[in-house]
């Protein structure tokens, strides 16, 4: 034979293990902060969230950024333990298969002592599988699922509301308002349809009758689902869509001249509606609507909660959301941990959390053990605002609900 | 080369593979079970586009059926993995071959059209119902073994593309082999020629889709998970990129690209968003210029012809350039 | 008028309005499908090309809405000549063993690398381009966005220019004649081979301006191709292969099939009714409603 049939399978074979070589003993670069004194071995925390669609980049990428905003902040005070932290952020699409992947990474590649961050219910269900097989601490910032607390893994913690909690106010919130036939429209995920079920029994125990419809979170054209919609003439739209259809279902609701208007309000309760790109995409549809989130300037503020939305914008040009800050005071949830602990062993830090009492940017944080929905689930304050000017940003919405902390009552649209 | 130095080689290698999870980590264990999951579908893939010439977009419908059909069966009933993942082999043959007979009488872009259809039909339905299969988030799965460990995954794997590749030999350098090829090259003189078109066809399709039924739901077992996400076209062009840069239509070529491409991505993934890119380009490259992938650029490379040109090419532009320092 | 009747009637005029853009994207197809025999499995990110092109020109650039289509259209055509005389040669040199497989896996390979090459350049959120018009027009049985209503009419005077650059101009005959009978058109003295990166180029830039009138509706975002895609390969199918009038009905009919779907079926369903007419067309009558007729 020649040079032979097997020589370039060898050549191809070589460059095969060339990569293996090069690339086992550890991998490139991940993201760094600022000041790292390179000294002393760091202690790597793993991020986690939606950087690209169908999970919402906007939410991954402020809870990046808050993440790094308060490991910089320790770090400048001299670290943790005398060693400085290292955030390593993995991108997870909102997806159960990009999220377990990033999990699979940051625990065995990168070895990080924890992970912070998601914010979609479905991705954080899986990952959490991922961190319970391996006995690594996951802290929920912005996933609404009850069942991440009702399953009861010990390394699971959670900073957001729970969807019974969340379903529980928006039908009291209804009654209060006076609306007597809401249509639900929710995203087939968990958050979404889990919502519809909880939110149906919260309304049938106040007597009050309720259309609902499950709809692809991925689809672009709501019309037909709205004309559906429609049909049933309801007095409030509740909309629980992620993504950017939590955008376009309120622009061609409004198109279709179905919400808001005078005869129909329209609500959201996805972190999405707290973005400028909600005028960018919805434009003046979005005039009226309704929406959620866990802090205002005119309520429930802490001393810790303005110097942080100050740096924030400062540092990354534009304001953060209640996410940014539920991101934040996870971090500072963790730093009190490991603080407390003195140590990074997982245990340890289970431990630790479940004693701590952390005053954070949005109250005082501690996760009781009781199982649950409320297992391990910090205490949440829930406002509901209007958006009442277009191109309007969230401080200045006026709150419309809970009734005791009011600033002023629901608007309707003209006729 | 003297075939001692390549028996020598070919230990070496198997003792590598053979003991990749005591050496390699368990990160790289992790990307080298999903190499060998790979190796299986592309494999299989080339098999039927390859050999037979039967275009196909739907593959990574049937991996993602092999998952779906194992994990509800081991989640609804209880049944163990290993029996699901049998079950959904049995359902991917049995697709596969209604797939073969709703391309029977199509050819060339029509053939690939109604696959393409088929496949993403699949996968909107998979979305849409989502009460059974949970739509775009997908199911989450049992594993296969307790544990944490990823060695028994790996054994089991590379049992399973050991299987896969033996059979796939066997029958390419068989009368069957050479009847697909035939089929390939030049359907209607085969069928002059006395060939039951209809049953080789059915027989590549249901057998192809089941070896990669088989794959999908090992996978699923392994990841604790499958989704939607596995049967979109990007998941397809993977296939098709390991296909063709390992070299499509030959035996090894489809081993050599799964690995390769997947070690490769893996690799890339530092560099976040311009990784699919930077590889898609790749791919285009390949395919414009060597279209007989890796194996022909190797060949290409090494063989004794082309080296002598390149050295007298090179010559001569020395020789100009010293003219031109004169 | 019944209520469900109603139901259906808005259906069938939303699904008629966004069908007949779809309709322009699909002619484009069928061009490229009848001048160079290959079905450009790419031709979705043409579309999601011509979105990006519009949301430059008409949101970065703030040239406007008009500027945005038109930007498109001819971003893209030059778009398309290239990737046609850098990729697509090999087709036609003979030098291939199998060309149609070539054709098919390298627009597709195509397309996957286009879906990608855009994330790093605009990020993976969704961007919006300027929209013709604002607020809804109402139609008596249902309001429909003003935007859509006015790209569709749009996509109707594009689809009428093509027709008459087809028929009137000694371009678009030599097209026609390709399309008949390549080498009979070769031996009339058309230089065929420049004629396919044209036609190629004309006929995304068309997908491209579908891309850029439905911007502003369904937004611009890496994937917003392939569900267009779909779309004008049903209506290819449907219509039949290389048949223009077929294009031109079949989306029509697309889009009153599709609303019967979700009338008697399930909305979710819609975009999957596409597939279904896909599959039974070609196993019923594979050459479509009109297709193996002229071009």
């Amino acid at each position: 034979m020649k040079i032979g049939r097997w020589f370039p399978v060898l050549v191809t074979l070589a460059l095969v293990l060339g990569i293996v070589a090069g690339c086992a003993p550890a991998g490139p670069a991940p993201t760094k902060p600022a000041e790292a004194p390179a000294a002393k071995e760091p202690i790597k925390i793993g991020g986690i969230g939606p950087l690209s669609p169908p999970g919402t980049p906007a939410l991954g990428t402020e809870m990046m950024n808050a993440f790094k905003l308060r490991i910089d902040e320790i770090n400048a005070a001299g670290g943790l333990l005398g060693r400085p932290l290292e955030l390593v952020f993995e991108d997870s699409a909102g997806t159960p298969e990009k999220g377990t992947a990033a999990m699979e990474k940051l625990i065995n590649k990168d070895k990080v002592i924890a992970v912070v961050g998601e914010g979609h219910s479905s991705a954080l269900l899986a990952e959490m599988e991922v961190a319970h097989r391996n006995h690594v601490i996951l802290i929920d910032v912005e996933a609404w699922s009850d069942k991440i607390r009702t399953r009861g893994y010990r390394e699971v913690f959670a900073i957001p509301a729970s969807n019974t909690l969340f379903n529980a106010k928006i039908a009291e919130f209804i009654q209060a308002s006076g609306f007597k036939r809401p249509f639900l429209l929710a995203e087939d995920t968990d958050f979404g349809v889990e919502g519809i079920q909880l939110l149906g029994k919260a309304l049938e125990n106040l007597g009050i009758t309720y259309k609902s419809l499950v709809v692809d979170r991925t689809t672009k054209d709501f019309v037909p689902f709205l004309l559906q919609a429609q049909e049933f003439n309801p007095d409030i739209l509740v909309v629980n869509v992620t993504g950017v259809g939590a955008y376009l279902i309120i622009k061609q609701a409004k198109e279709l001249g179905l919400a808001p208007t005078a005869n129909c309000a329209l609500f959201s309760g996805v972190a999405d509606m707290g973005y400028p790109e909600l005028w960018e995409t919805a434009g003046s549809a979005a005039q009226y609507v309704v929406w959620e989130t866990a802090i205002h300037p005119k309520a429930q503020y802490t001393d810790l909660t303005q110097p942080f939305i100050d740096k924030y914008t400062k540092t990354y040009g534009r304001p953060p959301t209640y996410s940014g800050l539920q991101a934040y005071d996870a971090i500072l949830v963790l730093e009190e941990a490991i603080k407390l602990a003195g140590s990074t062993d997982t245990d340890k830090l289970i431990e630790a959390l479940e004693k701590v009492k952390v005053k954070g940017t949005r109250g005082i944080m501690s996760f009781p053990t009781e199982p649950g929905v409320y297992y391990h689930q910090a205490d949440v304050p829930l406002l509901f605002l209007q958006y009442t000017e277009v191109g309007q940003t969230p401080d200045k919405c006026e709150i419309v609900f809970p009734v005791n902390l009011k600033t002023a009552d629901l608007k309707k649209p003209p006729k | 080369m003297k075939p001692r130095a390549k028996i020598l080689i070919g230990v070496l290698l198997s003792i590598l593979v053979l003991s990749l999870p005591f050496w390699a980590g368990v990160y790289w264990t992790h990307v080298a079970i999903l190499s060998l999951y790979y190796v299986i579908v592309v494999s299989s893939w080339n098999l039927l586009v390859g050999y037979a010439g039967q275009m196909s977009f739907a593959h990574v419908s049937f991996s993602t059926m092999g998952g779906y059909a194992s994990t509800l069966v081991a989640t609804r009933f209880g049944i163990h993995p290993a029996l699901g993942m049998l079950i959904g082999m049995c359902v991917g043959a049995i697709v596969g071959y209604a797939l073969g007979i709703l391309c029977l009488r199509m050819r060339g872009v029509y053939h690939s059209l109604a696959t393409l259809a088929f496949a993403e039909a699949f996968r909107t339905v998979l979305n849409l119902e989502y009460k059974i299969t949970r739509g775009s988030l997908g199911l989450l799965s049992v594993r296969l073994y307790p544990g944490v460990s990823k060695t028994p995954y790996y054994y089991t794997v590379l049992v399973l593309a050991i299987g896969g590749l033996f059979i796939l030999y066997r029958i390419i350098n068989s009368p069957i082999g050479f009847t697909l090829q035939a089929i390939r090259e030049d359907q209607t003189a085969a069928s002059v020629a006395g060939v039951p078109l209809a049953r080789y066809k059915l027989f590549a399709f249901s057998l192809t889709s089941a070896m990669a039924s088989l794959a999908g739901a090992f996978l699923a077992h392994y990841l604790g998970i499958v989704t939607p996400d596995w049967a979109t076209q990007t998941a397809m062009s993977f296939v098709l990129a390991m296909a063709i840069m390992g070299g499509l239509g030959t035996f090894i070529g489809p081993v050599i690209g799964a690995v390769c491409v997947e070690f490769l991505a893996e690799y890339l993934r530092v560099y976040g968003r311009y990784y699919m890119s930077i590889f898609g380009l790749v791919v285009l490259l390949m395919l414009r210029f060597t279209p007989g992938g890796l194996l022909a650029l190797a060949r290409h490379l090494t063989d004794s012809a082309s080296y002598t040109r390149w050295v007298s090419k090179g010559k001569q532009l020395l020789a100009t350039l010293q003219v031109r320092n004169k | 008028m019944p209520k469900s009747l109603e139901l259906f009637l808005s259906y069938v005029i939303n699904g008629l309005i966004i069908g007949n853009i779809y309709g322009l994207m699909a002619l484009g197809l069928t061009l490229i499908l009848g001048v160079m025999k290959i079905v450009n499995f790419a031709h979705g990110e043409f579309y999601m090309l011509g979105g990006y092109a519009a949301y430059i020109c008409s949101m970065k650039l703030g040239l406007g809405p008009v500027a945005g289509i038109l930007g498109a259209i001819v971003t893209v055509f030059f778009i398309g000549l290239f990737v046609e005389r850098a990729l697509l040669t090999p087709f036609y040199s003979g030098r291939l063993e199998r060309p149609s497989d070539y054709a098919l896996l390298m627009t597709f390979s195509l397309s996957v690398f286009l879906m990608n090459v855009v994330i790093p350049i605009f990020g993976p959120y969704q961007k919006a381009s300027a929209p013709l018009a604002e607020g809804s027009v109402n139609l008596g049985i249902v309001s429909v966005g003003a935007t859509r209503v006015i790209a569709s009419l749009v996509a109707i005077l594009l689809m009428a220019l093509l027709l008459l650059l087809l028929s009137k101009t000694r371009l678009g005959i030599a097209l026609r004649a390709i399309a008949q009978d390549r080498d009979a058109a070769a031996i009339c003295g058309i230089d065929v081979n420049r004629m396919n990166p044209v036609a190629f180029g004309i006929g995304t830039a068309m997908a491209a301006a579908a891309g850029a009138l439905l911007a502003p509706t369904f937004l611009v975002y890496p994937a917003s191709g392939s569900l267009a895609a779909s779309k004008a390969n049903a209506i290819l199918v449907l219509g039949g292969m290389g048949s223009i009038k077929g294009a031109i009905i079949g989306a029509l009919l697309l889009g009153v099939l599709e609303s019967l779907g979700v009338l008697f079926l399930s909305p979710g369903y819609r975009d999957v009714y596409g597939f279904l007419v896909i599959v039974l067309v070609l196993l019923i009558k594979p050459t479509g409603l009109f297709g193996g007729q002229e071009f």
